[in-house]
C-alpha cells in the first residue's frame, strides 16, 4: 500500500483534529509550569515506514530520546514523540526551571520528559477519540533512547503489514525559547483504512 | 480461588495500587497505599477520591482520570512535576518523612466500565540520589570549566606520569592535540635536551609527595622552544598513595624576552652594542672582588684622539659613524674573553685577564697601530687617527674597582698630555701622573689669581727674517704665587683648559693687553703689532669680540697693532665661530694666525676656509730641523703653501743662530724662539727693542 491513500484532505482533516488536542495539551502544560506553553502543529503527512525512516534519521541524526505508546482499538498502532538530545535536554530544563550542568537527562529529567510527551500524545489520542467517538485504549509511555533505526525498529514494533507512518512535526513556544519535537503514529494498512473510513464518517457529518 | 489470588496479589505488590471510577470515587486500595498514607480501608473506600486527600495539583489527577474512563488513554505522572503527588509517608526512616512517587494511570475496564488504575511507586531515595548527584555534578562542572578555562595550560596524569588530560590552553601552547597527549608520558612532550636535570629533581620532590615549581624550556609539537613557568603537584588520596599529578603552565617566552631585552637594553650601549659603563663597573668590580691572590688583570682606558674636531666638523652623525666603526675596531683586535666597553663618549675600557702590564703593553701596542692604520671616510673627507690609552695593572695591591678605574683614567690622561696617540702605564710614583692629581689644586689657584689680579702680561718677540722691519710681541700669560715668584705657563695651562678656566683667562689677557696698550698708546711706535692667543671657547663668545670691537672703535686701540692667534685645532672645531670672529676683526683691521700649524688634522683645505694672515709652524718641526730632513721638508711645505695662499709665516722655537739662518734662507718672513729673544714683562718691551736683535 502507498502513502496515497492517506491523501491531502484526510491529512488536513487530522491535523486539524491534532490542533484542538495540542489546544488542550498548552492549558495543561501551562498550568503545570506556571507560565505560558504553545504548542503548534504547522501540517501531517503521510509516508511509508522506509521513508520515514531515512526521513526522520537525516533530520535527527545521533541519539533521540522517544516516547512511546501503543493503542488499541477501532484502530492500532504506536505513536511516538521524541526530541534529539539537545532539544530533549532545553524542553525538560525549561520546563523543570533547572540550569544545565550536566549534558545528559538524569533519572527525574527522563521522567519528567515522559510526563510532558505523554500529555502531548494522550491529546491526540483523546482528540480523535472524543471527536470521532471511537473506542480507543491506550498503554502507559515507555521512554526509549538511542538512535533513530532503534527507536524505530519494526521487529521490536509488531506493527502488522504494510505499515503507513503519520508524521507531524510540533513546535513547543515556551517563554525563553522555541523547542521541536517530532509526532509519529505508526499504523498497518488495516488500521490506516479504519481510520480513514472514520475520518470519512467525520467529514459527511460535520463539514 | 482465583479471587482470592488476585486478592493476595493485589495486597502484596510493592506499589501503591488504587482504584477509581469515573466519579472519582474509590473503588478498591490496596495494603501498601494503606500503609504508606496511615489510613483505615474503612475510611477511603467508596469515599471520593478528592475528598479524601488534599492534592497540589487536583487537575493534573482529574485530566488522567477522565484520559483513562472517558477515552481509555493512560498516563505518567512524573515526581520532578508532582513532588509528593499524594500525601504518603516513607516507612524506613524514623521520622515522618513525606514519600516521592512516580504514578502511572492505566485505563482498565471492568463488566463494561472503565476504571482509572493509579499504580504508585516510592522514588524518594531516587529522587534524594538524584538532588545530590545535580550537585556534584554542578560543583565538578564548575571545577572542570575553571580548569577547562584556566589561563594557565593544564595537564592531568595518573600516578606513573601518563596523561589522562590537557586543557585547552596546554593545546594553545604547544601545537599538541589531545589524542596525540593522551597516554603519553608527561615529560616525552615537548622534551627538551637540558631537561633531563630538571625531570629527576621533580620526580625527587614528588616522590616526597612535594610539589616542584620552577621555570623550565620546553618544545613545541614543531619544535619552538618556548620557557614554561611549570607547577606540578601530586594529588594524594585518602589512604595517602599519589593517585594523580597536576602539572601547570604559564607560558612566559614572551615575558622573558621582554625582561632579556631590557636587561640587555640596561647593559649595552644603543650606538656601538658595546657593554656600557654600568655594567663594566660591575664586572670590573666582581673582578677586583673575587680576585685570587695570584690573578693579575689589566685595565684599560682608551680615548679617541681628536674625537670632538670630527664630531664638530662633521656633525654627531659621523661622530656616531666614527664611534661605530672604532668598536668595531677594537672588537676585532680583542680576544672573546676580554671585555670591552664604551664608557662615555669617546672612551672605551677594555679589562685584560691574565694579563700583567708588560702583555697589556703589547696588546695596546697593537690596538694602537690598527687604529693608526685605519682611515675613517666620511663624504669626501678621510682622517687619520689616534688613540690614547692608560693602563693600569690589578694586582694586590689594588684595593677596589674605583681605585683601579682611577688609575687607568689617570693614565689615559697622561697619555694624552704626553702628545696623544700612545699609552701610558700607570705607576704610583709617576711624575705626570703627580701633576695630574693637583689638577684641582690648579683649578682652585687659577680662580684665586684671576679674582686676586696675580697673573702677568709677558711678551716674547717676533722677529723679522727677511728684512729689517718693525719688531712684534706675542703676548704671553704668566702666574705668582702669593710670594711673586714665577709659575711656569706648563703647570697651570693644560689645568686651566681641563677645567674650563681658558675662556676667562683669555678674557683677563685681552683686558689687560688692550688696557696696556691704550696706556701706553703713543710709546708703541717702533712695535708692528701685538700678538694675542685665543681659545677655541673664546672664539665663540660674542661679548668677547663686542668688547675687542668697542675698544678699537673708542680709539682706544689701533687695530692694526693688534694680531690673535688661534691653533689650527681650536679653528677647526669651531669653524663657523672662528670665521665670524675672524672676518669681524679682519674689517677693523685686526692681524690674525694659525697658532702651531702642523701639529693638530694639519689639513691645507682648511686653510682655505680661514682667512688668517698668518702661519705659525708648530715649534716640533723647526726645534729639530737641522737633523731631521722630514721636519725640515714639512717647514718648507708649510712655508711655500702659506706663501702661496698670501700668508706669511712664523717659525716657533728658533733656538739658535744656525736655525735662524736656515729659515732665513728658506724664506721665513718671522721668527721667535729663546734664541731670538726670552719672554719678559710686557713693560720691559717699551725699551728694550735694540737689546733684543
Amino acid at each position: 500500500m502507498t502513502a496515497d491513500i492517506f491523501t491531502e484532505d484526510y491529512c488536513d482533516t487530522l491535523c486539524e483534529l491534532f490542533n484542538i488536542g495540542m489546544g488542550r495539551a498548552a492549558v495543561s502544560l501551562s498550568e503545570m509550569v506556571d507560565d505560558e506553553v504553545l504548542l503548534t502543529v504547522p501540517s501531517l503527512k503521510a509516508v511509508d515506514f522506509d521513508s520515514a525512516l531515512s526521513i526522520f534519521s537525516s533530520n535527527s541524526p545521533g541519539k533521540i530520546n522517544a516516547v512511546e505508546q501503543s493503542f488499541e482499538g477501532q484502530f492500532s498502532g504506536n505513536a511516538f514523540l521524541f526530541f534529539n538530545d539537545e532539544s530533549s535536554l532545553q524542553l525538560v530544563r525549561c520546563i523543570l526551571g533547572e540550569d544545565s550542568w550536566s549534558s545528559e537527562l538524569g533519572e527525574m529529567e527522563q521522567e519528567a520528559l515522559k510526563e510532558v510527551s505523554n500529555i502531548i500524545l494522550n491529546a491526540c489520542f483523546g482528540c480523535i477519540a472524543d471527536v470521532l467517538s471511537c473506542e480507543l485504549e491506550s498503554s502507559v509511555p515507555d521512554l526509549i533512547t538511542g538512535e533513530v533505526s532503534d527507536v524505530f525498529d519494526i521487529e521490536r514494533l509488531h506493527i502488522g503489514e504494510d505499515p503507513l507512518v503519520l508524521t507531524l512535526s510540533m513546535t513547543f513556544s515556551l517563554p525563553s525559547k522555541k523547542i521541536t519535537g517530532q509526532v509519529s503514529l505508526i499504523m498497518a494498512s488495516e488500521s490506516i483504512k479504519r481510520l480513514i473510513a472514520e475520518l470519512e464518517r467525520f467529514t459527511t457529518l460535520y463539514v | 480461588m482465583q479471587n482470592i489470588l488476585s486478592d493476595t496479589v493485589f495486597n502484596n505488590t510493592n506499589c501503591g495500587l488504587i482504584i477509581i471510577d469515573k466519579m472519582g470515587s474509590i473503588i478498591d486500595v490496596n495494603q501498601w497505599f494503606l500503609q504508606h498514607c496511615r489510613c483505615e480501608k474503612s475510611q477511603l473506600v467508596n469515599q471520593s477520591l478528592f475528598e479524601c486527600f488534599a492534592f497540589g495539583n487536583e487537575r493534573t489527577i482529574k485530566r488522567s482520570l477522565e484520559h483513562a474512563t472517558q477515552y481509555g488513554m493512560s498516563s505518567f505522572l512524573s515526581s520532578a512535576l508532582h513532588p509528593r503527588l499524594f500525601p504518603l509517608f516513607t516507612r524506613t526512616s524514623k521520622y515522618s518523612e513525606f514519600m516521592e512517587q512516580s504514578c502511572y494511570v492505566k485505563s482498565i475496564t471492568f463488566e463494561g466500565e472503565r476504571f482509572g488504575l493509579f499504580q504508585i511507586q516510592n522514588v524518594t531515595d531516587s529522587v534524594r540520589r538524584e538532588s545530590l548527584l545535580k550537585v556534584k555534578t554542578k560543583e565538578l562542572s564548575i571545577f572542570s570549566l575553571a580548569v577547562k578555562h584556566s589561563p594557565s595550560a593544564v595537564v592531568i596524569t595518573d600516578a606513573l606520569g601518563i596523561i589522562e588530560y590537557i586543557n585547552p590552553k596546554y593545546i594553545e601552547i604547544t601545537d599538541y592535540e589531545s589524542n596525540e597527549c593522551i597516554g603519553r608520558p608527561y615529560f616525552s612532550l615537548g622534551r627538551h635536551t637540558n631537561n633531563e636535570k630538571s625531570e629527576e629533581e621533580i620526580w625527587r620532590m614528588l616522590d616526597l609527595h612535594k610539589q616542584w615549581t620552577g621555570e623550565r624550556c620546553n618544545l613545541t609539537k614543531n619544535g619552538n622552544k618556548y620557557w614554561a613557568n611549570e607547577h606540578i603537584y601530586p594529588i594524594v588520596d585518602q589512604n595517602g598513595n599519589v593517585s594523580h599529578y597536576v602539572a601547570m603552565q604559564d607560558d612566559v617566552t614572551q615575558f622573558r624576552n621582554i625582561s632579556r631585552k631590557f636587561s640587555y637594553q640596561a647593559a649595552h650601549d644603543s650606538l656601538t652594542g658595546l657593554i656600557n659603563r654600568q655594567e663594566f663597573e660591575a664586572i670590573l668590580s666582581n673582578t677586583v672582588d673575587e680576585r685570587l691572590d695570584d690573578d693579575i688583570n689589566s685595565l684599560c682606558f682608551i680615548d679617541i684622539d681628536q674625537f670632538k674636531i670630527i664630531n664638530d666638523t662633521c656633525g654627531h652623525v659621523a661622530g656616531d659613524e666614527l664611534l661605530r666603526q672604532i668598536s668595531v675596531l677594537l672588537c676585532q683586535q680583542c680576544h672573546d674573553d676580554e671585555t670591552i666597553a664604551r664608557i662615555g663618549g669617546d672612551e672605551f675600557a677594555l679589562l685584560l685577564y691574565g694579563h700583567d702590564v708588560s702583555q697589556a703593553k703589547l696588546a695596546c701596542e697593537m690596538l694602537i697601530s690598527a687604529v693608526e692604520d685605519f682611515r675613517f671616510r666620511w663624504n669626501d673627507n678621510v682622517f687619520k687617527l689616534g688613540i690614547s690609552i692608560g693602563i693600569t695593572e690589578i694586582n694586590t695591591h689594588c684595593k677596589s674597582y674605583i681605585e683601579a678605574i682611577k688609575q687607568a683614567d689617570s693614565a689615559c690622561y697622561a697619555a694624552k698630555d704626553a702628545g696623544r696617540n700612545r699609552y701610558h702605564i700607570y705607576q704610583e710614583d709617576d711624575q705626570v701622573l703627580a701633576q695630574r692629581k693637583d689638577d684641582t689644586y690648579w683649578a682652585t689657584k687659577i680662580n684665586g689669581a684671576l679674582e686676586q689680579g696675580l697673573l702677568a702680561l709677558y711678551a716674547q718677540p717676533i722677529v723679522a727674517l727677511q728684512k729689517r722691519g718693525k719688531i712684534s710681541y706675542e703676548v704671553l700669560v704668566r702666574m705668582l704665587d702669593e710670594n711673586g715668584n714665577l709659575i711656569p705657563p706648563g703647570l697651570f695651562l693644560p689645568a686651566a683648559e681641563r677645567f674650563n678656566l681658558s675662556h676667562r683667562i683669555d678674557q683677563w689677557v685681552i683686558d689687560n693687553t688692550l688696557a696696556w696698550l691704550c696706556e701706553h698708546h703713543d710709546d708703541i711706535a717702533h712695535i708692528d703689532h701685538i700678538s694675542i692667543n685665543l681659545s677655541g671657547l673664546s672664539l665663540s663668545n660674542e661679548s668677547l669680540l663686542q668688547h675687542i670691537i668697542k675698544a678699537i672703535k673708542a680709539n682706544k686701540v689701533e687695530a692694526s697693532k693688534l694680531s690673535f692667534e688661534i691653533t689650527e685645532t681650536a679653528a677647526i672645531a669651531n669653524l663657523t665661530h672662528a670665521k665670524l670672529f675672524i672676518s669681524a676683526l679682519n674689517a677693523y683691521g685686526c692681524k690674525f694666525a694659525l697658532d702651531d700649524f702642523g701639529s693638530g688634522l694639519s689639513s691645507f683645505a682648511y686653510l682655505k676656509n680661514l682667512k688668517v694672515d698668518m702661519l705659525k709652524i708648530d715649534g716640533m718641526f723647526v726645534k729639530d730641523m737641522l737633523s731631521d730632513p722630514i721636519d725640515e721638508a714639512m717647514v718648507k711645505s708649510i712655508n711655500d703653501v702659506g706663501h702661496l695662499m698670501g700668508m706669511e709665516t712664523i717659525a716657533e722655537f728658533v733656538e739658535n743662530e744656525a736655525i735662524r739662518d736656515r729659515l732665513e734662507e728658506m724664506g721665513i718672513n718671522y721668527g721667535q724662539g729663546y734664541g731670538l729673544g726670552k719672554p719678559i714683562p710686557i713693560d720691559g718691551i717699551l725699551t728694550s727693542t735694540t737689546e733684543i736683535i
